[in-house]
C-alpha cells in the first residue's frame, strides 16, 4: 500500500518539478515562513540584551512569551523551538539516513517533529509557572537611559514593534527619521523604511508581522474546511443512501449562500477575532471540498480493490479511511493552495471593511483601511498591496503546479 | 422534461427549508437582546429615542419573545415561577438587596427554590457575585459590598422583569389566581408588577380608527370599571347641560380629529363635560361613532386605571389594582385558555421560527430597525437599481473579453501568444479586486498628475441640473473605474475555463476529421470547435444572475456606490437585522433558481444530454 502511495507522490513531485514557476514558488514559501517565524528577530522594539548598570536584562526573550495575538504566540513558540529542532532534527536525520530511509519520508517526519515541538511549546509555555515572567511590560527603553554609558542595548535590525504607538510619527512617509530633538525612545534614531501608519507604527514591521496573521488565517481556515469537507464528503460518497441524501442537501444549502456575504455577516455578528474569522471561513468553505471528495469517492467505491478489501473482511471504516480516501484526496489537495490564497484575500478584505482582527493587530487589510480615509498616504496602499499580491501569487502558482502535476491528462 | 422539472422543484423545497433554517440560525447568532446586555442601564435605549414600552411592543410585533422552535408554554403550569417572580418584584431594590442574603446562604427550602428560579434566568456571574457580596465577603470594603449587593439586586430585578416580559400572557392566569389567593402585601405588589410586565396593553380605552361593534363590550367594560372607581362621574347632569354637551359632541364629530384639542380647550366646564362623555359612552342607546369619540376624548383627558402600586400605596389601592387585573382576565378569558387542538397547533405555530417562515414565505420583510424605519423591500429595491446596471455591464464585459481570450489561447496553444495571455490572466487572477481598486483610486483619482476620474459616487454634485446627455456622460465617467475593477479582476477564471474547454474540443477526433476534409482553419475553429466549446461556458452564464443581484461589497465600499453590496455592509454595521435577513434570503433564493436555470440550459444547449439521463445521474 505505502509503496504505491510513495510512487504516486513521487510521480506528482516529478511533474511538479517540471513546472518551473510553481517549483520556485514552492521554494519561495520557505522564506515566507521563515519570515513569519523570525519576525521578532528582524523587528522588535525590545532589545535582545540590555546592559543596565552592571545587570544584564533580556526583555526581548521575555516578550516572546507574552503576546496578545494568538498567531504571534504560535509563531513565537515556533521560533523558540526552532534551534532545538535544528539540532535534534540534524541528529535524527543522520540516523535515519544511515537506516536507509527515503529522503521525502525523512523530511516529512522532520516537519512533523517541528509541528509537534511547536505545539508542545505552546501548551507548556501557556502555564504561568513555566514561562519567563513579563518583567518589563511597562518599561520603555528611553533616551535618557540610552545616552547613559552604563546603559545600552543590542537591538534587532528593525528596532520597532508591530503595535507600539508613537505619538510623534503619525502618517510619516517612507524613510522618515525623527528630528533629533524629538528623540525619546532608544530606537528613534532609526528611519521608518516604509513609513508609518496612523498610530506611528512602522509599516515595514507591520507588514512582516502581517505575514504571520495572513499565513495563520490561511492555513488554519483551509485546514479546517478541508478536514470537514473530506470527512463529510467521504461519508456521503461511501455510504450513499440517506447519509448521502442528508449531506448532499446540507452541501446544497450551504452552496446557495454567497460565501463572502455569509462570512461578512457572521463575522459582523460574532465579533472580531482571529479565531472567529478562521472558523467562519472554515464553515463556509467546506461544501465545495465535500462535493469534490464525494464525487471522487463515488468513483473509487466501485473499483475492484474496494471489493477485495471488503472480501478480506476489512471493516467499512478501514476500507473508507485506509483505502478509498487516500486515493480520493487529490482534488482536496489541489484546492488547498488556492483556498489559502483566497482566505488571505478574504481576511485582508474583512480588515479593509473594519470587520477583521481587532485594530492594533498588524493585518495588511488594516493598513489599507487607514489609507482609505486619505489617499495621500500612498505608502499605506502600495506596500500592503504588494504584500497581498506576492503572497497570493505564490500560493496560486503552487496551486497551479499541483493541479497540473496531478492531472493525468497532462502527464507525458 | 416536465417530470425532471417537477423533481427538481420538489428537491428545492428541503433546500429552501434549509436556507430559512440557516438564515434563522445566523440571526440567532446576532448578539442577544439589547435590554439584557445593558443589564438595567436604560441609557442607550433612551439614546435611540425609544421607551422600554415601545421596545416591548416592537419586540412582540416581531415575535421575539416566543421560543425558537417549540412552544411548550401552553402546556406548563406557571404558578411556581410566577410566585417566585412576584416575590422578587414586590419590594424596592434596596429591600431586595437585603433579602438576597438568605438566598445566598441557602437558608431553607424556599430560599433554595428561589435560587433555582434565579439560576434559570441565566444571570451573568450570579454565583460569583453571590459568593463575593454575601457568602464570604473577603477583601472588599463595606461600601463596595453594599454597592455590589445593590447592583446585583438591580440586575436580578431586571432579569425577573425580562422573564415576565418573555413569559407574556402565559403567566397571566397563574398570576391572577395567585392574586386571589395570596394575602401578603409583598406578593400582591409583586404580582401586580409581574402582570404589568406580562401584559402590554391590558385595557382598551379607545376604539380603533374604524370602530367596530365587537369592540364595544371591552371598551365599555373598561370605562365601567373606571366609573366604579370614580363614582362622582356618575352624578346625573341637568337636562339642558346634557343637551348642550351633546351638541358640542356632534360638533366635534364633524370636525377633524386634529382640531379636537383646540376645541376642547374652549369647553367651559370640562369636568362636567367628561362626566357627560362617560355617561354617554356607557349609555346603551348611544350610536357607535359617538361612543368612539367619547372614548377617545376620555382616554386623552383622564388617567388610565391603576395597574401597579406605588410604594406608598394603601391596602385599599392594592385591592383595587387586584380587581382591575381580575377584570382584565375575565375580559380576555378566551385568549388565556385556548382549546387543546389550538394548543397543539400553537406548539409549532407560535414560535419565532414559524413566524419568520411565514414572513419570509410571503416576502414580507417588515421595516428596517434604523431610525428611518424604511420598508426593507424598498431599501433593497433602491440599492438594486444602483448596482444592477453596473454589475450587468461588467458581467457582459467579462464574457466579451474572457471567452475570446480563452479561445485565442487554445488555438495558439503553447505559442508565445498563449504564454503571454496566460501569464497576464494569471497576474490578474492573483490581484484581489479591492487591492486593484485602491491602486486605481490612488493613481487616477487622488494622484498629483493623473486626476482623470472622480473619486467616488455615481454622479457629480449638481448632476440633477445637467442636460440628459451631460448627465449620462457624467455617469459613465464615474463608473469607469468600478467597472474596470469588477471586470478585469474577475475574468481570469472564465478565460482559463474557456481555454480548457476549447483545448479539449480541439483534441477531439472530429476536429481532425474536419481538418482532414480540407476545411479552412477558420471554419474548423469557428463552426466546429467553438460551438461545442461554448456549451459548458453558456451554462456558467447563470452565475451572473446572483452576481448582478448581490453587487460587490468591497468595490462599492471603496468607490462609495450606494448599491447592494454597500447596503449589505451598512446593515451589518448598523445591526439592521430585518434588512440583512431579507438580503441573505433573497440572495439564496436567486442562487438556487439560477442553479436550476443553469441545469436546464445545459440540456437545452447540448443535444447529447437529456433530462432522463440527468435525472438518473443526479
Amino acid at each position: 500500500m505505502s509503496d504505491t502511495q510513495d510512487s504516486y507522490w513521487s510521480i506528482v513531485w516529478q511533474q511538479f518539478r517540471k513546472n518551473r514557476p510553481a517549483y520556485w514558488a514552492a521554494w519561495a514559501l520557505v522564506p515566507l515562513f521563515l519570515l513569519s517565524i523570525f519576525a521578532p528577530v528582524l523587528a522588535s522594539d525590545r532589545p535582545f540584551a540590555y546592559y543596565d548598570r552592571g545587570r544584564w536584562l533580556f526583555p526581548w526573550f521575555r516578550e516572546l512569551f507574552h503576546v496578545e495575538e494568538p498567531s504571534d504566540y504560535f509563531y513565537n513558540m515556533a521560533l523558540v523551538v526552532f534551534f532545538p529542532w535544528l539540532v535534534l532534527g540534524g541528529w535524527l536525520n543522520r540516523r535515519w539516513r544511515r537506516g536507509g530511509m527515503a529522503r521525502s519520508r525523512r523530511w516529512g517526519r522532520l516537519l512533523g517533529l517541528y509541528a509537534l515541538l511547536t505545539l508542545a511549546a505552546m501548551v507548556v509555555f501557556s502555564l504561568d509557572v513555566v514561562r519567563p515572567a513579563h518583567l518589563y511590560f511597562e518599561r520603555r527603553f528611553v533616551r535618557e537611559e540610552f545616552g547613559d554609558p552604563q546603559r545600552w542595548g543590542i537591538y534587532p535590525p528593525l528596532p520597532f514593534g508591530p503595535t507600539t504607538v508613537d505619538e510623534d510619527a503619525f502618517f510619516k512617509p517612507p524613510l522618515f527619521v525623527k528630528p533629533s530633538q524629538q528623540w525619546k525612545a532608544a530606537n528613534d534614531y532609526f528611519p521608518h523604511l516604509l513609513g508609518t501608519d496612523g498610530g506611528g507604527r512602522d509599516v515595514l514591521v507591520r507588514l512582516i508581522y502581517g505575514t504571520r496573521l495572513a499565513t495563520t488565517v490561511g492555513f488554519v481556515a483551509v485546514g479546517l474546511y478541508i478536514t470537514i469537507g473530506v470527512v463529510l464528503g467521504a461519508l456521503a460518497g461511501y455510504f450513499g443512501g440517506w447519509v448521502d441524501m442528508l449531506i448532499s442537501r446540507i452541501i446544497e444549502v450551504m452552496l446557495v449562500f454567497p460565501a463572502f456575504f455569509l462570512i461578512l455577516t457572521l463575522v459582523g455578528f460574532l465579533g472580531q477575532s482571529i479565531y472567529i474569522i478562521m472558523v467562519v471561513i472554515g464553515i463556509t468553505g467546506w461544501p465545495t471540498i465535500a462535493r469534490l471528495i464525494r464525487g471522487e469517492v463515488l468513483k473509487q467505491r466501485n473499483m475492484e480493490y474496494v471489493l477485495a478489501a471488503l472480501a478480506q473482511g476489512a471493516s467499512h471504516t478501514r476500507v473508507l479511511f485506509r483505502h478509498v480516501l487516500p486515493n480520493s484526496l487529490s482534488p482536496a489537495l489541489v484546492a488547498a493552495p488556492f483556498g489559502i490564497a483566497s482566505a488571505i484575500i478574504v481576511e485582508a478584505g474583512l480588515s479593509l471593511l473594519g470587520f477583521g482582527v481587532r485594530p492594533p493587530a498588524p493585518s495588511w487589510g488594516a493598513l489599507l483601511r487607514e489609507a482609505h480615509g486619505n489617499y495621500a498616504y500612498w505608502w499605506l496602499i502600495v506596500f500592503p498591496s504588494l504584500a497581498v499580491f506576492l503572497t497570493v501569487t505564490l500560493f496560486n502558482l503552487v496551486g497551479n503546479g499541483l493541479r497540473d502535476a496531478m492531472d493525468p491528462r497532462l502527464r507525458r | 422534461m416536465w417530470s425532471y422539472l417537477l423533481r427538481r422543484l420538489l428537491l428545492m423545497i428541503p433546500t429552501l427549508f434549509g436556507v430559512t433554517l440557516v438564515s434563522f440560525a445566523v440571526m440567532q447568532m446576532a448578539p442577544g437582546d439589547p435590554l439584557l446586555l445593558q443589564g438595567g442601564d436604560q441609557g442607550s435605549l433612551a439614546a435611540q429615542g425609544e421607551t422600554r414600552e415601545a421596545y416591548l411592543v416592537r419586540r412582540r410585533d416581531l415575535k421575539l419573545d416566543r421560543p425558537l422552535f417549540l412552544n411548550l408554554r401552553y402546556f406548563r403550569d406557571w404558578t411556581e415561577p410566577v410566585r417566585h417572580a412576584a416575590w422578587f418584584l414586590g419590594v424596592p431594590v434596596e429591600q431586595l438587596a437585603q433579602d438576597l442574603a438568605p438566598l445566598a446562604r441557602l437558608a431553607d427550602q424556599t430560599a433554595r427554590a428561589r435560587l433555582r428560579f434565579l439560576h434559570q434566568l441565566d444571570i451573568p456571574e450570579l454565583d460569583r457575585r453571590l459568593q463575593r457580596f454575601f457568602r464570604s465577603p473577603g477583601k472588599e470594603s463595606p461600601e463596595q459590598i453594599r454597592a455590589g449587593r445593590l447592583s446585583l439586586a438591580r440586575t436580578v430585578r431586571n432579569y425577573v422583569q425580562v422573564f415576565c416580559e418573555n413569559l407574556s400572557f402565559h403567566g397571566v392566569p397563574a398570576a391572577v389566581k395567585l392574586l386571589e389567593q395570596e394575602s401578603s402585601e409583598r406578593m400582591r405588589r409583586g404580582l401586580a408588577w409581574a402582570l404589568r410586565y406580562m401584559v402590554v396593553e391590558p385595557f382598551r380605552y379607545e376604539f380603533s380608527d374604524n370602530p367596530q361593534p365587537e369592540e364595544v363590550q371591552e371598551v365599555e367594560a373598561t370605562w365601567r370599571r373606571w366609573a366604579q372607581l370614580n363614582p362622582q362621574f356618575l352624578q346625573p347632569l341637568l337636562q339642558e347641560q346634557q343637551k348642550a354637551f351633546h351638541a358640542l359632541l356632534e360638533k366635534l364629530l364633524q370636525t377633524s380629529q386634529e382640531q379636537w384639542s383646540l376645541l376642547l380647550e374652549q369647553v367651559p366646564q370640562m369636568d362636567r363635560f367628561l362626566h357627560f362623555l362617560l355617561q354617554h359612552l356607557l349609555d346603551p342607546q348611544s350610536p357607535l361613532e359617538e361612543k368612539a369619540a367619547c372614548a377617545r376624548i376620555l382616554a386623552s383627558e383622564l388617567d388610565p386605571l391603576p395597574l401597579v402600586p406605588r410604594e406608598d400605596a394603601s391596602a385599599e389601592t392594592l385591592e383595587q389594582i387586584a380587581q382591575n387585573w381580575q377584570l382584565h382576565y375575565r375580559l380576555h378569558r378566551q385568549e388565556y385558555h385556548p382549546s387543546w387542538g389550538r394548543r397543539l397547533w400553537l406548539l409549532v405555530a407560535d414560535t419565532q421560527y414559524a413566524y419568520m417562515l411565514v414572513r419570509l414565505a410571503t416576502f414580507n420583510f417588515g421595516r428596517s430597525t434604523l431610525r428611518t424605519q424604511e420598508p426593507v423591500s424598498q431599501k433593497i429595491w433602491e440599492a438594486f437599481k444602483v448596482s444592477a446596471p453596473l454589475m450587468a455591464l461588467s458581467q457582459v464585459l467579462i464574457y466579451l473579453i474572457a471567452v475570446p481570450l480563452g479561445v485565442i489561447c487554445a488555438v495558439k496553444h503553447n505559442s508565445w501568444v498563449d504564454r503571454a495571455i496566460s501569464l497576464g490572466l494569471f497576474i490578474l487572477y492573483s490581484i484581489p479586486a479591492y487591492v486593484a481598486g485602491m491602486l486605481l483610486l490612488l493613481f487616477f483619482c487622488y494622484g498629483d498628475y493623473l486626476k482623470w476620474f472622480p473619486s467616488g459616487g455615481l454622479h457629480s454634485e449638481g448632476a440633477q441640473q445637467m442636460s440628459p446627455w451631460a448627465y449620462w456622460l457624467d455617469y459613465l465617467h464615474h463608473i469607469v473605474l468600478p467597472t474596470l475593477c469588477l471586470t478585469l479582476f474577475s475574468l481570469a477564471a472564465l478565460a482559463m475555463y474557456s481555454r480548457t474547454s476549447m483545448l479539449e474540443v480541439l483534441g477531439q477526433d472530429y476536429i481532425r476529421t474536419a481538418r482532414a476534409k480540407g476545411l479552412s482553419e477558420a471554419k474548423v475553429i469557428l463552426k466546429h470547435a467553438l460551438r461545442n466549446a461554448l456549451i459548458p461556458i453558456i451554462t456558467l452564464f447563470s452565475n451572473t444572475i446572483p452576481a448582478v443581484l448581490g453587487g460587490s461589497v468591497l468595490i462599492e465600499y471603496l468607490f462609495n456606490i450606494p448599491g447592494m453590496g454597500r447596503l449589505t455592509f451598512e446593515s451589518i454595521e448598523n445591526k439592521d437585522y430585518p434588512t440583512l435577513m431579507a438580503l441573505v434570503y433573497i440572495n439564496a433564493i436567486v442562487v438556487m433558481i439560477s442553479i436550476l436555470a443553469s441545469d436546464i440550459l445545459y440540456v437545452l444547449v447540448d443535444p447529447r444530454i437529456s433530462f432522463q439521463k440527468r435525472s438518473q445521474a443526479g
